[in-house]
């Protein structure tokens, strides 16, 4: 019985460590907003995900690569977006002029940081079926360069509101009942 | 027999004395929940008494909660959105505490519901892991979610004394080190990516196991022999048997073989499948199995090892890698005396033999002499495993 007890204790405060792991990521770290765009060139609805391509500017990131591994220094523009101007492995990332940085790894040319996709209700996947115009992905930044998805904005309303906006405006426009003859 | 019955044949066979006899009759009559006072010439047989248990009862009683059940995980589905994330989270944990509680509460007795218990943990760790992925939208379908799940739910798993929970948690790490192996960028290799992804996996899984039977004492019997079983069922199914035939074609893509790949793998797969369930549970059923993994481990190793192979080699690795695992089955079934299971694995071995032949002289095998050497060779095949199989099955046994 003892032994049991150690097992089970292990196993879920290892879960609720690194759950408080990521939370504390998603609350703690610096907050950037990244424009967004359709993924490979179209949007996959994968269950209950929406996948897209976060847009670091006009940066080679994976050109040359030799490994998998990779950084990529980030700033913000005047409107508040993120964006990277410096991409290479991260050991030779300059410490000095990189405060924030993003981690992640190239898969072939795409870079990917584990904040390609977003989770969203059934309900909702009509209106995100395609990724909108002008949409954003807020994600924060640990010191280590781990980032954590915090929110999905169309404009700038989140992607809930906006589905939810869209979901009304069909139902006016499709009405369910057929009309008479 | 019950138990007084029990009771009087230990008896008579001399087993206990009379004395210990009457004593574990009273003892059990005092635990007995229905007992009469007057254990008497009954003996115990009240023991065997219960309530009558009504099927129907039951029954309706286990569609009321599964319909209750339902109705509940459906009104959570549909307002699971609104739901904030941590009151999401703190059920889950209470949840997961609650099934953690019930397993240390029946770890002092054997049975199913302690074993149910501990499958149930470990798949409660993996709803976690997938209810963490959608909360932060983590991807959580990659190995390293997998991975992450295989240590949370190791230590339950070498607790547990089943095929059970070991089944479950064999079949993650084979689908989490298949991922990892696929997702591996083999451009900067020379040679055949495909083949390097089949023979690295193999040799991963292989060398886990060698090295679980190196920790013999840290790992539960279950664990180890379940591996074994859940390695040669499907690893061998779906990694072996194509990494031969690709190996064996002149074309070393699964894609383009020559032969009809999929009904001889199905084939092949299923009666080796259903040999190893067969002899699962004899008492010495996994160490020869040890030997033809160590044996398909070097040949694996070997044969990532070679940037290229040639047409021949690569026939000779593909033989080599289906005729080892034959092997041992066959030495697994002369350990466990199951003369049916010897032949059947003998018998394939042979006939991969003469596949080899007629691989590596091809057209000649059908020339006039060709056909000769060809039906001399299958008789002498055939006479040799008629006439020494039941030797080589003695032979293995004495190895032992």
């Amino acid at each position: 019985m003892k032994r049991m007890r150690i097992a089970v204790i292990f196993s879920i405060v290892l879960l609720a460590g690194w759950v408080l792991s990521l939370n504390f990521r998603a609350e703690h770290g610096f907050v950037v907003r990244f424009d967004v765009r359709g993924y490979d060139p179209r949007d996959l609805l994968t269950g209950h995900y929406v996948e897209y391509t976060v847009d670091y500017g006009p940066i080679a990131i994976c050109e040359g690569a030799t490994g998998p591994d990779r950084c990529i220094c980030l700033g913000t523009t005047e409107l508040g977006r993120g964006y990277g101007y410096w991409a290479g492995t991260c050991s030779a990332r300059p410490d000095a002029n990189c405060p924030i940085f993003i981690r992640g790894t190239c898969e072939g040319s795409r870079f990917v940081a584990g904040i390609e996709r977003f989770s969203i209700p059934e309900i909702h996947s009509f209106a995100l079926a395609r990724i909108p115009e002008d949409s954003s992905v807020e994600v924060a930044v640990d010191s280590s360069g781990r980032a954590q998805t915090r929110m999905l904005f169309v404009g700038d309303e989140t992607a809930f509101a906006y589905a939810e906006r869209m979901n009304a405006e069909r139902m006016v426009t499709e009405p369910t009942t057929p009309p008479t003859p | 027999m019950n138990l007084d019955q029990r009771i009087q044949a230990w008896v008579e066979n001399s087993l206990i004395e009379p004395g210990q006899g009457d004593a574990i009759r009273a003892f059990e009559s005092s635990r007995a929940p229905y007992q009469s006072n007057a254990v008497g010439a009954r003996g115990v047989d009240h023991l065997e008494e219960r309530p009558h248990r009504s099927w129907v009862v039951f029954g309706i009683a286990g569609v009321g909660i599964l319909v209750l059940m339902t109705g509940v995980i459906s009104v959570i589905a549909s307002q699971w959105f609104t739901i904030p994330d941590g009151a999401k989270l703190l059920t889950y944990f209470l949840a997961l505490a609650g099934v953690g509680a019930a397993c240390v509460k029946l770890d002092g007795r054997d049975g199913w519901g302690r074993e149910v218990c501990i499958t149930a943990f470990s798949l409660s760790l993996l709803a976690g892991l997938g209810l963490a992925s959608q909360i932060y939208h983590l991807r959580g379908d990659g190995w390293p979610t997998l991975a992450f799940w295989l240590v949370l739910a190791l230590p339950v798993t070498l607790l547990a004394r089943s095929v059970l929970p070991n089944w479950l948690w064999w079949l993650g790490y084979f689908t989490t080190t298949a991922i990892w192996s696929w997702s591996l960028n083999w451009t900067a290799l020379s040679g055949d990516a495909v083949r390097h992804r089949m023979l690295l996996s193999l040799a991963i899984i292989y060398g886990t196991l060698a090295l679980i039977f190196v920790l013999r004492p840290l790992v539960s019997l279950w664990f180890r022999l379940t591996g074994l079983h859940v390695i040669f069922c499907i690893v061998m199914l779906v990694l072996s048997f194509p990494a031969s035939i690709a190996l064996s074609t002149t074309h070393p893509s699964i894609a383009s073989t020559s032969v009809p790949a999929t009904p001889l793998l199905a084939v092949f797969g299923t009666v080796f499948a259903a040999c190893i369930a067969a002899l699962y549970h004899s008492e010495r059923f996994g160490r020869p199995l040890a030997y033809s993994l160590a044996g398909t481990i070097v040949t694996s190793a070997i044969l990532l090892i070679l940037p290229t192979l040639d047409v021949t080699a690569g026939k000779l690795g593909g033989f080599v890698l289906f005729i080892l695992p034959w092997c041992g089955v066959a030495a697994a079934a002369a350990f466990a005396e199951r003369r049916r299971i010897f032949d059947l694995a003998s018998s394939v071995i042979a006939l991969r033999f003469l596949g080899m032949y007629l691989q590596v002289f091809g057209s000649l095998a059908y020339t006039g002499f060709g056909m000769i050497l060809t039906g001399g060779l299958i008789l002498g095949t055939l006479y040799a495993w008629h006439r020494y199989r039941g030797q080589v099955a003695t032979a293995i046994r004495e190895v032992a």
